[in-house]
């Protein structure tokens, strides 16, 4: 799997979860950068800004959909996975509409993380070959 | 009839088996649990320098739901306010960081190279910068904190004090704290030295619930250190490294864990 073909970013203010999920993600090859807060990311997002965002809803400032949402509007291309404890439709409604790959309501399944961060990859390679 | 009478019996007999196993007066304490938090915080802040061993464990879940346990045991040696040398070895990598209160050094002596950063300033802080800006996992490191207790209880939406369990033969006060995304437990040796004996934290992100646990073997204060422990020379033939590549220095491999199969 050339898991190294894309750029996986986590943002979770919780640094224990931030912990897992990059031993997770490097268990099955992926090299995940981690983030505490959406400000951070914004300050330390490396170019091109383009990847794979795995992104916690529940952040103390800057909300992750605010976050998408500047990034949107900023012309970058990230794939966005949301994760949420709170089960909000509303939330759920609006990551779609702003093209979230993902919406993982916590807890999750570690292969529905997975599954979605391939799916980020393949979307890349389509964007990539067209 | 005869079915529900023996489920009774059964339900009675288990429900007496586990009341049983239940310390008197150990019930659910959370004024307790800060407590002894701060005692220990207190406590651990307070020692100008302190030498400790450990152990520590890391559950990863493969995609294929196998739990696999990796394992790693270190030392570190903290002298206040500003100096800290630790060293963690495993079955991947050996780590030694060097911090002189200016400028902290990086050694992964398996892959014989490392990474220097500026970091003026308190081990306090230096921890923050890591963490932050480095993405360098120190798990367990906040307990050595100056003020460990504002750390910790950051973000506690419930606390325990759930009894007393024994930890390599010393008796501790066992705690369970819940957070939003983890809970975490936290054994605190009984008596004059309320230290840090065991940490284990879980989280509740992903369906298998994967913990890090962090056992002190050995702990000791009031050691002297000399300046020079705490300075970092190069090993000869050692490479700088891309502050990137720190995270080859983690405490497990790089991609699914393999094995044979038997």
């Amino acid at each position: 799997m050339p898991q190294d073909s894309i750029k996986v970013y986590v943002v979770d203010d919780d640094d224990s979860i931030r912990r897992a999920l990059k031993r997770l993600l490097r268990s099955v090859g992926y090299h995940a950068q981690t983030f505490e807060s959406a400000e951070e990311f914004l300050e330390f997002a490396p170019k091109p800004d383009e990847g794979c965002l795995v992104l916690d809803i529940h952040l103390p400032k800057m909300t992750g959909l605010d976050l998408q949402k500047k990034l949107v509007s900023k012309g970058a291309n990230y794939s966005v996975i949301f994760m949420t404890t709170y089960d909000n439709p509303h939330w759920q409604e609006r990551a779609e509409k702003m093209g979230a790959v993902a919406y993982l309501k916590k807890p999750f399944n570690e292969q529905a993380l997975i599954a979605a961060i391939d799916q980020c990859r393949l979307c890349r390679k389509e964007r990539i070959h067209q | 009839m005869k079915t529900k009478v023996i489920l009774t019996t059964l339900l009675a007999s288990t429900l007496a088996v586990i009341l049983a196993a239940i310390p008197a007066g150990a019930g659910p304490q959370e004024s307790d649990a800060m407590s002894i938090l701060k005692t220990m915080s207190d406590y651990v802040g307070s020692q100008k320098t302190i030498q400790l061993a450990f152990d520590s464990d890391i559950e990863v879940i493969t995609p294929q739901l196998e739990k696999i346990q990796f394992t790693n045991s270190g030392e570190a040696l903290l002298n206040r306010p500003d100096k800290l040398r630790a060293h963690r070895v495993g079955g991947y990598s050996d780590v030694e960081l060097i911090f002189d209160g200016k400028t902290v050094s990086i050694f992964g002596r398996s892959v014989n190279g490392y990474a220097q950063f500026d970091a003026p300033g308190t081990v306090d802080q230096l921890l923050e910068a890591l963490r932050l800006g480095h993405g360098v996992a120190l798990p367990g490191a906040d307990l050595l904190l100056s003020n460990s207790y504002d750390v910790l209880i950051a973000g506690i939406e419930e606390s325990k004090h759930i009894g007393r369990g024994v930890i390599n033969g010393l008796e501790c006060e066992h705690l369970a704290f819940r957070n939003f995304d983890t809970d975490w437990q936290l054994w605190v040796e009984v008596g004059q030295r309320p230290i840090p004996r065991k940490l284990v934290i879980t989280s509740k992100t992903l369906n298998s619930a994967p913990q890090y646990t962090l056992r002190v073997k050995e702990w000791k204060t009031g050691v002297e250190p000399t300046p020079q422990e705490f300075v970092f020379t190069p090993p000869a033939g050692a490479q700088i490294l891309d502050p990137n590549a720190l995270i080859e220095l983690d405490e497990l491999p790089q991609g699914a864990p393999q094995g044979g199969n038997q």
